[in-house]
């Protein structure tokens, strides 16, 4: 008999973010060994080894081991007489994600192989109308199971031959994990502010014209206006991006720099949050904070995913929502209740963990008599 | 007789090819009193280095060859070609033009072609239909009857009290191509099913090459209908898993490609003591009743305890071998049939007279850097096109100027001393792009015609302008060059499309090309 497993293919430096919940519920609740597989590529984006190191950690507080595989062969080579579950966070036909859904395309038939979505506009998911310029509308995936976060009635981009596949899970986000709380957080008395995240790498910035300037035009003109009122406001920028890091982006006194794991952070925290058309936005309303999208002023950035939040352009309108979620932050949190309920997204974590440890369980024994 | 194999790489010497086909008759050569060596073409540095009678060349299909093969074929040195591989006869596959225009090149210069089958010589006198030529079999490495008849007994021993059937398939996995290998594995795998559901169960062992490993490869492997092994090849790991397979499988498909295929695996297979399950196209039908058809006779040879290859008919077998597989013998004839070429090619070289001439290499498409260092070191003047690489410091380069819109053609020491008397006084002394001392010589003003055609390509990098005008545009470098250096034979370096296949447009047609 082989030895059960639970493999988790790490490609992208976000699929820590999204796979880690996962590991931790494996270690609490099924009877398996915990393999990460990272490919090269992951290695060589984690030019600073902050990721491996967070990898590193994972691996200690679940006794799990991590391999690393530089082609189809190698990989191959590890999964070959093991049995039960591969796990990607990132998996479909696109090229950028070749690495992963070879590995699901070559894995011995001893293996469950499960593509969880890893935001919530994602392609083959639910893509926004960047997603379907760049990569049309019959994205695919080699999982036998894509695991997503709301109902599938609203998984408007789910290929035809895909619908069958998806289980509808929830977010890993919102499973409980052993993580300590990082100190800052429990600084309960300091003020941390408003909190803006940056993806300015995105593709959305980019497809359509320059946005980049726009958005940090506006936040050097917020923060500004912060300063005179003694504020401070805290940047957060995009885990896969770094483009404020990256370009060296000069940032004013009063702003702090917050590029923490996001399951390090605790965004109940902040006062509010603001970011363009990003999966941090659902992240801050499920933190229960008031949340602002940023949108250019000719509205040309595709936010209509986001309807039923608040919209926000020009510095006018970021001193409108500051003083909103001074004056009248229910509004806005009531607001955001409706957009919750709208997109039909399971939160309820005690749920989204009954699915998991019920498809992983199940699937793990499903395999139990191959081989 | 010295026989030397001109290998086109380092990384060649290592393929098992090379060990099958010429490293198992060196031995016995030798013992009939000649020798046989193989060097990589690349050594070869200048005409006083080859000292062999007879050169073969192998698997070297870029303009190196018919450089060396033009100066040999009037030295009364033995030229020849080893085909093993089917890049010709697939006369509608564009990816195998530079390959046909190889052989077509070679013709002209070889005094005999060996081939490894009766059908890839029928392909190749296509080609070349005068010219001699010897079928060179892949022979066994050594046969050791009573090792085949207690190893193939002890693996249906085995096979009877296990329950389980070792099956080996092994061997290049790939080609850039042909679907072979691994491909044809997978779309006979309905064999390995037929076996696996007779109540044994099939254990399939993979030996193969690395690069054949990628995910299409790979994927094909875990969609096979039996458990499987699978390990990167090596020769020792083949003769270890062969002794230990009750059958190989060889399924083999019926593409050109693969029908004239040598008959080694299944030698290797049989003289390891496995049994050969062989699906497809009757490549092995050489070997009649040795070879199993289908899986459901093999099964029934396994339950009566009588498998083809057994004692008792290994005598038959070797009087097979003897045939078609016997290294002794396959040295022995082609020693004979090369001596043969030799004297009557010593006998014409006497009786015929060559006059000298100016020789050239022209490089098209993607020409090999490799091509030019070659045409120069065996004083071939090195001409460049407007298509080839900008990089190397060819003899003759065209260079169109822009300031004055003219082209020119730039020539080194060894080009201007051999230009056509006439010519001299029209000469300017000039420095090349890399400082070096040239000579130019205005082509507008000589050949208007033709300048303009070649200047057009200098002028846009359009690539619909080079794919349309690639044969007009060859046509008139070779006009000019003709016409500057009278008597010149001219060879043609190129190994990617578009092809320079002698056609050309008119001059109406090419007007109305306007890509400016």
């Amino acid at each position: 008999m082989l030895v059960k497993h639970i493999v988790f293919l790490i490609n992208l430096l976000q699929d820590i973010n999204i796979v880690r919940p996962l590991a931790y519920l494996a270690a609490r609740e099924l009877d398996a060994s915990i393999l990460f597989m990272l490919s090269d590529k992951f290695i060589e984006r984690d030019k600073q080894g902050i990721w491996q190191l967070e990898l590193k950690e994972i691996c200690r507080e679940t006794n799990s081991t991590s391999y690393i595989y530089d082609s189809e062969y190698s990989a191959f080579d590890l999964l070959l007489n093991k049995r039960g579950i591969i796990i990607a966070a990132s998996e479909s036909n696109l090229s950028a994600h070749a690495h992963t859904h070879n590995i699901f395309r070559i894995a011995p038939a001893s293996f469950l192989k499960i593509t969880l979505q890893h935001g919530y506009e994602c392609v083959g998911f639910f893509q926004n109308r960047e997603h379907y310029k760049a990569h049309g509308r019959n994205v695919t995936f080699a999982a036998d199971l894509v695991c997503g976060w709301r109902d599938v009635s609203a998984m408007q981009s789910l290929a035809a031959s895909e619908r069958s596949k998806y289980y509808w899970t929830g977010p890993t986000s919102l499973l409980s994990t052993s993580y300590p709380t990082n100190t800052a957080s429990n600084q309960t008395d300091q003020d941390y502010g408003g909190l803006v995240c940056e993806n300015l790498h995105s593709v959305r910035m980019n497809v359509n014209g320059d946005f980049k300037a726009s958005f940090m035009d506006t936040f050097f003109a917020f923060c500004e206006h912060q300063d005179k009122q003694g504020k401070s406001v805290t940047l957060r920028p995009h885990p896969g991006g770094q483009y404020v890091v990256k370009n060296n982006i000069e940032l004013p006194e009063n702003v702090r720099l917050n590029n923490l794991p996001m399951y390090k952070v605790n965004l109940a925290q902040y006062k509010f949050g603001i970011s363009a058309p990003s999966s941090v936005v659902i992240d801050m309303v499920l933190a229960g904070i008031p949340v602002a999208v940023w949108q250019d002023d000719d509205e040309v950035i595709d936010a209509s995913s986001y309807e039923g939040l608040t919209i926000i352009s020009g510095l006018n309108d970021w001193l409108a929502f500051e003083r909103d979620v001074a004056v009248r932050p229910e509004m806005l949190l009531a607001r955001q209740a409706r957009f919750l309920q709208r997109i039909k997204i399971l939160t309820d974590a005690q749920e989204i963990q009954t699915r998991f440890v019920t498809l992983l369980s199940n699937g793990l024994n499903m395999l139990g008599n191959v081989n | 007789m010295k026989i030397c194999v001109i290998a086109p790489t380092q990384e060649y010497l290592n393929l098992a090819g090379v060990r099958i086909r010429y490293l198992r008759i060196e031995e016995h050569l030798r013992a009939q009193g000649h020798q046989l060596s193989i060097e990589v073409i690349e050594t070869f540095r200048a005409l006083p280095h080859f000292k062999h009678d007879v050169y073969l060349f192998s698997k070297c299909y870029d303009a190196r060859s018919f450089l060396i093969a033009r100066l040999l074929s009037k030295t009364g040195k033995l030229v020849g070609i080893d085909f093993f591989d089917d890049y010709f006869s697939q006369k509608n596959n564009s990816n195998f033009v530079c390959h046909r225009e190889w052989a077509r090149t070679m013709a002209e210069f070889v005094d005999f072609f060996l081939c490894s089958t009766l059908r890839m010589q029928e392909v190749i006198s296509a080609y070349m239909p005068d010219i001699p030529s010897h079928i060179l079999n892949d022979p066994f490495d050594n046969i050791d009857l009573d090792k085949i008849a207690a190893t193939s007994e002890r693996n249906l021993e085995r096979t009877l009290s296990t329950g389980q059937i070792e099956v080996a398939w092994f061997g290049v996995g790939d080609n850039p191509y042909f679907a072979v290998g691994l491909r044809d594995l997978f779309a006979f795998r309905s064999d390995l099913h037929d076996l696996g559901r007779s109540g044994f169960t099939v254990k399939l062992s993979i030996l193969t090459n690395r690069r054949a490993l990628t995910a299409e490869g790979l994927e094909m492997i875990r969609r096979l209908p039996v458990s499987y092994r699978l390990d990167e090849w090596s020769v020792d790991k083949e003769d270890a898993l062969l002794a230990n397979s009750l059958v190989a499988f060889i399924p083999v498909n019926s593409q050109p490609f693969s029908i004239v295929k040598s008959l080694n695996r299944a030698v290797s297979a049989l003289t390891n003591g496995a049994q050969v399950l062989s699906s497809g196209y009757p490549l092995y039908e050489q070997f009649g009743s040795f070879i199993y058809r289908d899986a459901h006779a093999l099964l029934a040879d396994i339950v009566r305890k009588q498998l083809v290859m057994r004692k008792q008919t290994l005598p038959d077998l070797q009087r097979l071998f003897a045939e078609c597989a016997d290294p002794v013998r396959e040295a022995e004839k082609l020693a004979v049939f090369l001596a043969k070429q030799l004297k009557q090619d010593r006998l014409a070289i006497q009786s015929k007279t060559v006059p000298e001439a100016s020789l050239g290499l022209i490089h098209g498409a993607r020409s090999p850097g490799e091509c030019h260092k070659f045409a120069q070191r065996f004083r071939y003047l090195s001409i460049s096109s407007p298509f080839g690489a900008d990089g190397p410091n060819y003899d003759v380069r065209f260079v169109f100027v822009t300031d004055n819109q003219t082209l020119e053609v730039q020539l080194d020491e060894r080009a201007w001393s051999k230009l056509k008397p006439g010519f001299e006084h029209l000469l300017e002394p000039k420095a090349s792009r890399t400082g070096r001392a040239v000579k130019s010589l205005n082509l507008s003003a000589l050949f208007p015609d033709e300048s303009d055609l070649i200047a057009k390509v200098f002028k846009s990098n359009h690539i619909a302008l080079k794919l349309t005008t690639y044969g007009a545009v060859m046509s008139a470098v070779r006009q000019v060059i003709i016409s500057i250096f009278p008597g010149i034979e001219l060879y043609l370096s190129e190994i990617e499309a578009p092809y320079w296949l002698g056609f050309s447009m008119n001059k109406a047609q090419i007007s109305i090309l306007n890509f400016d």
